[in-house]
């Protein structure tokens, strides 16, 4: 009899390589399926990207690992963004503390504070809730600074516009292809904490670049240091690109 | 790092499914069968291990996991041909152009379910209802 449930009979054709361990019965029911263990997540995203979109917000989801320059960056970007008119707000998650949320309310911004306790990384439910507070009328543009972490954020869809991975160069410039998933779905990759780069010869933003590049992405690479304002001119262009194409794109989209 | 996660996920998707097939109401699953890409962010081990964790008191208790790995495809745009690729290394093998789409590897995917003909006997219905 089967030890699994009891049925009596065997089948050891059923499953190829276990058949010798655990034979299957032959009157089991095998039943193709093909459901994405990410659709529930990924449902709630695109309702969220749905929303940003009604209202023309640019959503940009910033991950990098722990330390990397985030806060900082958003914290110095915020009030230049500001003095181009472009209003801002930041969603911020980490595992405690809401240090990271009133750094960013002392720019002026609107930041909602998602504290994770143990969860390595923030999903499209998440984001749904945090929104609440926010009036999404009054944004151009929702920053969303994910927990630090090169891995698990990859994975979940939050309903962004735009992906942007940070690499300070106090890290590996191999890291790009140690963990593929994030920077490859990343729409634009910062090497960050770059005045710091004399003091660390061992990392190249060029190997940065190419380890980028063998993972097929076309993303812009830009290096920049937050305490050197004249350096973020590029990504301020870059956001205000990505913030003009989506207008553009709503404007095509509206019915005649 | 999210695998357990997975797990419950996998079970919610499971018990969706099942749902949907009322003509397998109240039937036992012996096998689950999930697709985990390279590229996916989840730990195949990690998945296998942490599987028992998840399954007890739901229809999945006592079920095989059977895990496929799925390697990352990349099929060119340029020279319109199809590869298996490493996950760092994801540009065309053949003609070596960053103009590919990724057709393979990306995410995790239930796959199959094999049901016994058994149905749950009754005390087994009330604990995983």
């Amino acid at each position: 009899m089967c030890n699994e449930c009891g049925c009596g009979l065997y089948s050891p054709s059923a499953r190829p390589g276990a058949a010798a361990q655990k034979p299957a019965p032959d009157h089991d029911t095998v039943v193709a399926i093909r459901e994405s263990l990410y659709s529930a997540n990924d449902e709630v995203a695109a309702q969220n990207r749905a929303r940003f979109r009604q209202h023309g917000v640019l959503v940009v989801n910033l991950m990098s690992s722990p330390g990397a320059g985030k806060t900082y960056l958003l914290e110095i970007l915020i009030p230049l963004l500001a003095n181009h008119g472009m209003r801002c707000a930041v969603i911020v998650g980490d595992l405690e503390t809401d240090n990271d949320a009133r750094r960013i309310q002392r720019t002026g911004a609107p930041a909602i504070q998602i504290t994770t306790g143990q969860a390595c990384h923030l999903d499209a439910a998440m984001i749904a809730d945090a929104l609440m507070p926010l009036d999404l009328a009054e944004l151009d543009i929702l920053f969303i600074e994910n927990v630090g972490n090169l891995v698990c954020p990859a994975s979940f869809d939050l309903g962004e516009t735009m992906r942007i991975a940070l690499l300070s160069v106090c890290e590996g410039d191999d890291k790009p292809a140690k963990y593929p998933t994030l920077f490859h779905k990343a729409d634009l990759m910062l090497i960050t904490k770059a005045d710091l780069l004399s003091f660390l010869p061992q990392f190249s933003p060029a190997r940065a670049e190419a380890c980028l590049r063998a993972l097929a992405s076309r993303a812009p690479c830009l290096t920049l240091s937050a305490m050197h304002i004249s350096s973020l001119e590029p990504l301020e262009d870059w956001i205000k690109d990505a913030h003009a194409a989506l207008q553009s794109a709503r404007t095509r989209w509206k019915p005649a | 790092m999210h695998e357990l996660s997975l797990c419950r996920s996998l079970i919610a998707t499971m018990e969706r499914q099942l749902a949907s097939m009322p003509e397998h109401a109240g039937r036992r699953v012996r096998v689950l069968k999930v697709n985990v890409g390279a590229l996916s962010g989840c730990e195949p081990d990690l998945l296998a291990h942490l599987f028992p964790h998840a399954s007890p008191g739901t229809r999945a208790e006592g079920a095989e996991l059977e895990i496929e790995f799925q390697p990352a495809v990349v099929a060119c745009d340029d020279c319109g041909c199809r590869h298996a690729v490493g996950a760092n290394q994801l540009c065309c093998p053949a003609c070596g152009s960053p103009r590919v789409a990724l057709v393979a590897g990306d995410g995790v995917f239930l796959t199959g379910m094999s049901l016994c003909a058994d149905p749950l006997n009754a005390t087994e219905l009330a604990h995983v209802q």
